[in-house]
């Protein structure tokens, strides 16, 4: 990370060195993204390639088994963003490599992203102001981020697991097994969003935000406009736009799109069903960009809302199963190709033994938090304090439930460590 | 004159207001600052709270051994520059951070019973059932093993190299499948005998391994495996008579499972099917809360009874050497553990590696008129409370825990010829995490 991190430090000072020399200032730009990249291909793909290059017969190279270090595929996009951004002279190049350092290696996003883009914080790097008020909102907003992981993901993570370890699953307990999970990663993937900003917030920084309520969305492009915004942001400015985006006629868009999603689907991971789930996202995309998107449009929104619900967990179906072999297998159970039955008794074992849990989850799919908010601005000062503090009492109360869970289950994997 | 005294008089009187809204100004940034601070208030005692346990944590003395879960807690993992790269220091930190978290047990209980209260049938584990009195048995799940082949063949290859004895195999089922009918309705509905599978394994691996025995035997390759079916009825059989044959708080059986293990067991050993004294079962604790318990800690769960079989004229001649320790003891129990945690341990004095437990005035008559006096017994900790069933019909009941003994237990049965028997004794439940099935050799 260090010294990724100085390549595009040095290569920024340059890049504004040599601004009137846009040869010099290429060649710069594409020296730092080569080395990125190929960082970021030899730590985290090259077992992939090379067992993907060993499935071919007579192949046989030993794997090189690089430990994974914490956060490479959301630093690596920061660096290279930032170098980009200094190329378009979007912004200034940062002087003070330490000051550098300290956007690269921020603690809170560094694990799980956003991935914050230079320009949102170059400001704040220098001056914020990180007052009561602002820690007290950022304590709160990583508080809730905790909940959402610690009580409704793991918990979640744990009914998943159970179904998938059931013994002759039926048709609808695979999609309820799905659809758990789809809820699971969102609840963690999410929650560790709402931790960094929090703890941004905590320390005056602004980051924005990464999940829109994706789980309520209406079609499956409305469901990525919510859905990590961060990422697909940077695929858009730093990939689909230089790629000439849909500029071009259609047939280059739509190679644009492809490429985009493919590399969307390997970032999430060096395993090929990613890649199978970066291509399946991009068709129903491209479907609904240029085939039925106008007639999706007419329909009512509970079935929009349906359909791109059908759609997304599925494809977190394949995002879940690294093996192929086990990834057919859960897809016979889940059309019911494996001579299953239609529904079974442990879907109501599963929902009876945790409505709260799964009431709650669903309900929290969809923006109530926003509506409470502003009823909640909307009310009378003395109110509004009441509720306040009501608010923080549960919230004490919630924190103590964690640190019971916590304990509890001394089983706590991190999901989102492989990318 | 008058004008002038009014305008000064005009003067006062603002000044005097002034002074007022300044004063109001004052008082109300001062309860502004007050609401303020009281507004926060969760956000210090949440601080406080997490100080409080991170400095318990720095001063409380930290633990080797938690009775609760009956098992070693982890220490603070070694610094060194290897595990830190592999991430096994990272690990075991985080291990020894959950093991040694200040108020654990405490904590674990309080989200059990949140989780309880919000409706779960099923925490950790463990589904809580309720029995015919309404009081809660806990069960642990039951989950397929996992080391199905590895026990059967290493029980086959024991069997072969054994050169007169002869091996007689009793596995055991778990609590799940006997009080199904305590299971909470929506469980019951799962219609997945899982366990009653793993037992039809067995039955045909080891059947199949009968017959094949018998044609190897001509040959003297192997010898002849028994395999005993007809636990369940007996079991079902105690449970008519009213007894408890499992634990509502431990994985274990009670004594009358293990009696029921016994009937089952007779017709292969060629010994008595009753026992003659049925008043030779008595009490032993009235407040037993097993490991199945620990996983929940749930206080409102009401404790076991430990009931043991003692014969009265076992007095004065009974000789129990646990010849890994050097202890002797005149009874197969070690009443002390019945003040501590773990009075399962009372049978047989926990885990030894070699037990030799003599009964001179032992009844060896069998049916078929031969002399059957030693008894080899491989076991998990199940056959515990099996083996003081055992001690009236057998003068010398040697009892090995392969998991310690370091050698081969064929080799020391063929050098002891005295032994005819070699019985091996396992539970279903704890299969997969037993390292002992691999020290059957």
């Amino acid at each position: 990370m260090l010294f990724s991190s100085l390549v595009d430090y040095i290569d920024g000072i340059l890049l504004e060195k040599f601004e009137d020399r846009p040869g010099i200032r290429k060649t710069c730009l594409i020296i730092a993204l080569v080395i990125n990249i190929s960082i970021l291909g030899v730590m985290k793909y090259a077992d992939f390639f090379v067992g993907s290059l060993n499935a071919i017969p007579g192949v046989s190279i030993p794997l090189p088994g690089i430990a994974l270090p914490i956060g490479i595929s959301f630093y690596t996009f920061q660096t290279t963003g930032y170098s980009i951004d200094v190329y378009r002279k979007k912004v200034k190049a940062e002087r003070n490599y330490f000051r550098y350092l300290t956007y690269i290696s921020m603690f809170s996003q560094l694990i799980a992203g956003p991935i914050v883009r230079y320009s949102q914080v170059s400001e704040e790097l220098r001056k914020r102001d990180a007052n009561l008020d602002l820690f007290t909102k950022g304590f709160y907003r990583f508080l809730i981020g905790l909940f959402r992981k610690v009580l409704i993901a793991n918990r979640l993570g744990a009914l998943w697991d159970s179904l998938r370890a059931t013994e002759g699953l039926s048709c609808l307990g695979a999609w309820l097994g799905m659809f758990l999970f789809t809820l699971q990663l969102y609840y963690d993937f999410s929650a560790y969003s709402d931790m960094a900003i929090g703890l941004g917030l905590m320390m005056g920084f602004h980051f924005d935000e990464n999940f829109r309520y994706p789980l309520s969305a209406q079609s499956l492009t409305d469901f990525w406009r919510r859905w990590h915004i961060s990422l697909s942001g940077w695929f858009r400015d730093y990939l689909y736009i230089p790629l000439g985006g849909n500029r071009h006629g259609k047939l280059n868009e739509l190679r644009n799109l492809f490429i985009v999603w493919l590399l969307t689907g390997l970032w999430h991971g060096a395993s090929w069903n990613y890649v199978l789930w970066g291509l399946y996202h991009g068709i129903f995309l491209v479907l609904e960009k240029f085939v039925y998107g106008h007639l999706l449009d007419k329909l009512p929104k509970f079935i929009r809302h349906l359909y791109t619900l059908l759609i997304v967990v599925l494809g977190f179906g394949i995002f879940y199963f690294e093996k192929f072999g086990e990834l057919g297998n859960y897809l016979m159970y889940a059309f019911k190709l494996a001579g299953n039955r239609f529904a079974g008794p442990e879907i109501l074992w599963i929902v009876g033994n945790n409505i709260p849990l799964i009431v709650v989850a669903v309900i929290l799919m969809y923006p109530i938090f926003p509506k409470i908010l502003s009823a909640y601005h909307s009310l009378r000062e003395g109110t509004k304090n009441v509720w306040y503090l009501l608010g923080g009492l549960a919230a004490t109360g919630l924190l103590f439930l964690c640190l019971a869970e916590l304990t509890g289950n001394s089983f706590n994997p991190f999901l989102y460590f492989r990318f | 004159m008058r004008r002038q005294g009014e305008e000064r008089e005009k003067g006062r009187v603002k000044g005097r207001e002034k002074g007022r809204v300044k004063g109001r100004v004052k008082g109300r940034v001062k309860k502004e600052k007050v609401i303020k601070l009281i507004k926060n208030i969760p956000i210090f005692l949440m601080i406080a709270m997490l100080s409080v346990f991170a400095i318990l944590f720095v001063i409380l003395p930290k633990k080797t051994f938690s009775e609760t879960e009956n098992r070693m807690l982890e220490q603070f993992p070694e610094i060194t520059v290897k595990d830190i790269v592999n991430g096994d220091f990272q690990k075991g930190f985080e291990e020894y951070l959950s093991d040694q978290f200040p108020l654990r047990d405490t904590l674990l209980s309080v989200s059990v019973r949140t989780s309880r209260a919000l409706g779960n049938r099923e925490v950790h584990d463990v589904i809580y059932a309720a029995d015919e009195n309404g009081e809660t048995r806990l069960i642990d799940l039951y989950k397929k093993p996992q080391n199905r082949e590895k026990f059967t063949n290493g029980v086959m290859n024991f069997s072969g190299k054994l050169n007169r004895a002869k091996v007689t195999v009793l596995l055991l089922p778990t609590a799940i499948d006997f009080y199904r009918e305590e299971l909470p309705e929506l469980y019951k509905m799962q219609d997945s005998p899982l366990e009653a599978d793993t037992l039809s394994y067995f039955e045909n691996a080891f059947g199949e391994a009968a017959e094949e025995g018998s044609d190897d035997a001509k040959d003297g390759n192997l010898s002849e495996i028994r395999y005993v079916r007809g636990y369940k009825e007996a079991a079902l059989s105690e449970m008519e008579a009213g007894h408890n044959i499992y634990y509502r708080t431990d994985h274990h059986w009670t004594i009358y499972g293990a009696y029921a293990g016994y009937k089952a067991l007779a017709p292969y050993l060629g010994i008595p099917e009753v026992k003659k004294d049925a008043s030779c079962f008595h009490a032993a604790s009235n407040d037993f809360y097993g490991t199945t318990w620990s996983k929940v800690l749930d206080s409102s769960v009401s404790p076991d009874r430990i009931d043991i079989y003692t014969n009265p004229a076992w007095a004065g001649t009974l000789e129990v050497s646990y010849e890994d320790t050097g202890e002797k003891a005149d009874s197969p129990y070690e009443m002390s553990y019945v003040s501590k945690k773990d009075q399962y341990s009372l049978f047989l004095n926990n885990q030894h590696t070699l037990i030799c437990i003599k009964n001179p005035d032992a009844d060896t008559k069998r049916c078929d008129d031969a002399k059957h006096s030693s008894l080899v017994i491989i076991k998990d900790s199940y056959a515990n409370s099996l083996v003081p069933l055992l001690i009236d019909q057998y003068e010398t009941i040697w009892v090995f825990d392969p998991r310690y003994y370091k050698g081969s237990i064929s080799e020391w049965v063929n050098e002891h010829e005295e032994v005819e028997d070699v019985l091996i004794v396992y539970n279903l439940g704890t299969m997969d995490e037993d390292r002992g099935i691999g020290g059957i050799y």
